[in-house]
Formats: C-alpha cells, structure tokens, sequence
C-alpha cells in the first residue's frame, strides 16, 4: 500500500508543510499552517498527511471560532459536534468540554473514563473529529490515542479472518442517556439517542479513504458480538481491548493551549487522562467540530483493498 | 438401553444428556460373547465414558475386558507395569501412597504430547475410599457442538502444541522408565495436533487441547495464544459438558481419550489405588471443515 510507504519519514513540502511521525503506528506533527492563508495546494497536502497518519496535531494553531470551522472543513464536510450537548454560542458547528462540568458529572454518575470512538451507536458515527484545546492544566489532561489499524495489522492471519466475518453491537450506555437527559438535547443526525436501541457495525472495516483494514469494536459503546454466546463475545472483545491498546499501537499527546488535533474516527480510539483534580484549580477547556462520517463498510464484503 | 442374549443382560443408562453412562450387567466370564462385545462398543461410542460398578475383574479380566474396547498399548509413559502384567500400571494416591498427590487431580487429557497418544483408558478401581476421590469428565465433544459456527471455522483452522510438562518429566525421573511407543519422554520436544479432530470411529469432532500438556497455539503471539485456550478451557469445563463418576470398590471406568477430559477429584487423603491399561491410539486428524 503505497500510502503508507512514507510513514517513518519527517517531511518537509515544497510549500513548507513539516510533517513529524509521532510512532510507528499513528499520528504526526504539524507545522507549517497559517490560518489566514491556506492554499488549495496545502489542503491537499494535509488531506493526504491526514490519511497516512490518522491524526494530525497543530501545536500552535490557537484558531478562533470562526478559524477552527473553515479548518475543519478543509478535512470534509462537517455534522453536528455532539449528540447530546449544546452547541457554543453563535457556532452550532462547535461543542464545549469543560472539566469542571465533567467532574461534577462524574461526581454525580460515578462515570469513568475509557477508551472509546465518538458516538459508534449510531448508524452513522462522525468521520472525525478537530479538537482545539483552548485551556489546559500546565501538567495533566493528555489524550491517548490507539491505532485500530495497526492492531489489526499486527493480528495473525487466522485471527484477521475470524474477525473479518464477525458483527457488533454498539449502544449509547447510561453515560450518553444521562448527558442526553441533562442537556435536553439528544440529537443525533436527526434521531434522539433515545430512540436509538442498538446498531450493529462490522468488526473490521474497510477506511473509506484508503481502504486499509481496522477493528471497529471500542469499550465505550460495543455491548457485544452479534450471534455469539456471553463468553464467546467477552472472549473477543477483552482480547481486542487488550490488544488495541498496547504500547506499540498508542501515542500519548500532551497539549498546550492553541493546539488543534484532527483525528480520524474510523482508524483511532481516543481517552482522555484524567490525572488532575477537575473539581480544583486547573481547568482544561477544549471545543470539538464534527467531520461527517459514513456508515461503516466491512472490510471483508466491501472494502477497498 | 438393554441388550440382551442368552444369559446376558446389558443395561446401559445414560448419566447426562451429554456423556458418561453406567453400565450393569457385564458378565466377565462371556466377554468372548459377540453380542456382549458389541453392545460394549456401541455403547462406548455413544456415550465416551462408561462406568461399569463393582466389577471387580481379576487381572487377566481386566486385561480381557480393555481387548474389547480396541488393541492395547503401555499403560504408561513413565510409570512401570504391576508385576506379571505388563499391560496394567497402578496409581496410588492419599495415605500411604509413593505416588503422594499424584499429578492427575487437573483437567487433562492423557500423554498427548505424543504423537499417537493413548485412544482411551481402561481403569480399575482396585482401593476406594468411603468417599472422595470421584472421577470427572469432560465431552470435548459436546463442548465444539455448542459453539458458534464462527468460532467452530476458526478452532478449525488452528494447530497447537503439546509438551510433556513438568510432572511428566519429574515421573519420569522418578521410575527412570520414560519410555512411550518407542521413544523417551526426554526426546519428544513436543507434537503439534489440530485443536479440531475427527473421532476415529465416530467421526465426531472434537476439540483437542487441554489445560495439561497443550503449551499454546502454532503462531499466535501469547495473548492470542492465551485468549484462545482460556476461552476453550472454561468452555470444555462448563458444567453442561461434564459428568462425574462416584467409583465403587471394583468399578471399572472405561473413556475414550479422543473424546474427553478427565480429572481425578482432589477432596481427601485416604488410600485410592486403581489400576490402568491403555487403548492404542493414532495420529489425531484434523477435522475437515
């Protein structure tokens, strides 16, 4: 696959576009990008660095509101930036994390965080997301991300293929349901959370833009393996959680304020760490906007290969 | 069922709705009998695991009674045969014994980190305790019926590796005999059978690792490796899989080691002794999919 030939190799472009790996597996950053002046050319050039990298991270991109939406289109179209929360004032293409409010909300729900990909119980989960961390803590509040791709690729044969045929399901959980009835808002691309039971999604997808396979099962939302038995399915799924997020298929980003992160939401889980007092002193603040997604395709019966 | 000929009466009660039957009626003295002997084998093929009670068969019965079964072979990897009886070892367990706690009292199957391990068992419970002691069993058949399909495609597709553990080998050390089909336990580095086969006789499948020799599956990473087995090894032990024989003195209890797991029951210290001969085995095949 010719795409990922140049993973391991910092580049800089002719139009002065520095692309740096962060790992093997995931993820680079970024430099280069004035806000003011994107060229078509460097759009395109970002396109492709995002689709070899699954993440791109913009150390000092600090956008502001009106900046991080036209950004954020330069990767795709874009939907609504959560299915539950309201939207900033004047920007209903942008959410609001606080982690005052999700303290509170932990506090309240005795929620913990994990490892998981954006809203997988709906039929259409968002592509992507661009991530501008407005505030955060001098120390503390990194993300990690895993590599659902290279875990896959990482996977023997034997196991590749007995994934390849299986089903999941995904389910919004107690923690969306509560946001939803908190926030009196729960939308997803025109349906209440509520009404969405439970969606079923391929094991291993096919990424629309490469075709490169990933596991597309995530300890947020995935409730179980269509057909199998309660043991059968906890089997597959505790040796995929494990899997997914070993080392070598992870990076951990520490941001600073005015950093931009656009990750892909077909080819990475993401968990917030959660290693500073959110009720006390430091505050991370952090505003989302959605890339559109499609459904889902399965790598074994559609993929692009 | 009930199989009867001229003066013999077989009576052959399931003890599960999955494996293990008690057998009365046996006449040791017309196990030349067709009749007899056939209605032995077909019950062994239906249910795996026979428990025939309080037999009491001499030696030279004994050995009469495992020929109906099949050929025999040594009754053991490691262990020397009784005296004047080739064909027959004896285990001894609890108080007294020189074989301590024994090394049988988990789930395994027997010697199959040999290439043609045993096909079954054939034991005498020669010293029984009042109570304890009792023998499990597990239908490794039953177990990959109850599977989904899915994972049925995929233990199919794999092989795993057998290895003489570590009670073999101090076994062997011990009785300085560690002799099986011609070779020394020392010398077989280990065998690679399919984790699926098809029974010899029934064509059944089977799954064919257990938690006392299989070390792990060919070219998995270990939490591939370990995901499978731990998976395999609950599933074979659940309790719809399984039966467990109560022995009285005499009983003898026949299984067919192609098809099943055993362990001994691990609740006492009285003396137990019984004794064992072997079936002769084949390669294991893998089951075709």
């Amino acid at each position: 696959m010719s795409i990922l030939t140049s993973v391991l190799t910092s580049h800089r472009s002719d139009i002065g576009l520095d692309v740096r790996p962060l790992s093997t597996s995931l993820a680079a950053e970024v430099r280069g990008v004035d806000l003011a002046d994107i060229s078509d050319e460097l759009a395109t050039e970002l396109r492709i660095a995002f689709a070899r990298h699954q993440i791109l991270f913009f150390p000092e991109l600090r956008p502001t509101p009106d900046q991080h939406v036209t950004f954020a289109r330069l990767f795709g179209p874009l939907t609504r930036p959560s299915s539950v929360k309201p939207s900033v004032d004047g920007h209903p293409e942008i959410t609001e994390f606080d982690s005052r409010e999700l303290g509170e909300q932990r506090a309240v729900s005795g929620y913990r965080e994990r490892w998981h990909v954006d809203i997988t119980f709906a039929v259409e989960p968002p592509g992507g997301a661009v991530f501008h961390a407005v505030e955060v803590p001098a120390a503390g509040g990194d993300t990690y991300f895993a590599s659902t791709q290279a875990a896959y690729d990482r996977l023997s044969p034997p196991w590749q293929r007995f994934l390849d045929g299986l089903v999941a399901f995904h389910e919004p959980g107690r923690n969306i349901l509560a946001q939803a009835d908190k926030y009196g808002q729960p939308d997803w691309e025109g349906t209440s959370v509520h009404d969405i039971p439970r969606t079923e999604h391929p094991v291993v997808i096919a990424h629309p833009v490469t075709g490169r396979p990933g596991i597309f099962v995530n300890p947020g939302f995935t409730t179980g393996i269509k057909g199998f038995s309660e043991a059968e399915s906890r089997t597959v799924l505790d040796f995929l959680y494990a899997h997914v997020t070993q080392p070598e298929h992870t990076v951990r980003y520490r941001w600073r304020n005015g950093a931009v992160a656009v990750w892909d939401n077909r080819a990475v889980w993401h968990r917030r760490v959660v290693d500073f007092d959110e009720l006390g002193g430091a505050t991370r603040r952090v505003q989302r906007v959605q890339l559109k997604g499609d459904r889902p395709t399965a790598y074994a019966t559609g993929g692009l290969v | 069922m009930s199989i009867t000929t001229p003066d013999i009466e077989l009576d052959v009660r399931a003890a599960t709705a999955t494996v293990g039957a008690e057998v009365r009626g046996v006449d040791l003295r017309r196990l030349d009998d067709p009749t007899q002997r056939h209605a032995l084998r077909q019950a062994f093929a239906t249910h795996q695991v026979l428990h025939l009670p309080a037999l009491a068969p001499t030696p030279e019965q004994h050995i009469e009674l495992a020929r109906v079964f099949g050929d025999l072979t040594r009754p053991s990897s490691v262990k020397p045969s009784i005296a004047g009886h080739p064909e027959i070892t004896e285990f001894h367990t609890g108080a007294g014994s020189e074989d301590g706690n024994g090394d049988n009292d988990h789930w395994h199957v027997d010697i199959t980190f040999a290439e043609e391990p045993p096909g079954g068992s054939v034991l005498h419970g020669v010293e029984i305790p009042d109570v304890g002691g009792d023998t499990a069993f597990a239908s490794t058949h039953a177990a990959f019926e109850r599977l989904d399909p899915r994972w049925q495609r995929f233990l199919e597709g794999l092989e795993a590796l057998h290895v003489p553990g570590s009670g073999i080998l101090a076994g062997a050390a011990k009785y300085g005999l560690p002799e099986w089909e011609g070779t020394s336990v020392y010398d077989i580095p280990g065998t690679v059978h399919p984790v699926v086969i098809e029974h010899p006789v029934t064509g059944r499948k089977g799954i064919f690792v257990n938690p006392g020799f299989t070390k792990e599956i060919v070219g998995f990473s270990k939490p591939e490796s370990d995901a499978v087995l731990r998976f395999v090894y609950a599933h074979v032990a659940a309790t719809a899989h399984t039966v467990r024989f109560r022995w009285q003195p005499g009983s003898v209890v026949v299984w067919d080691n192609r098809a099943v797991w055993h362990q001994r029951v691990n609740d006492g210290d009285a003396s137990r002794r019984v004794q064992r001969i072997q079936l002769k085995g084949e390669r294991p095949r893998a089951a075709v999919a």
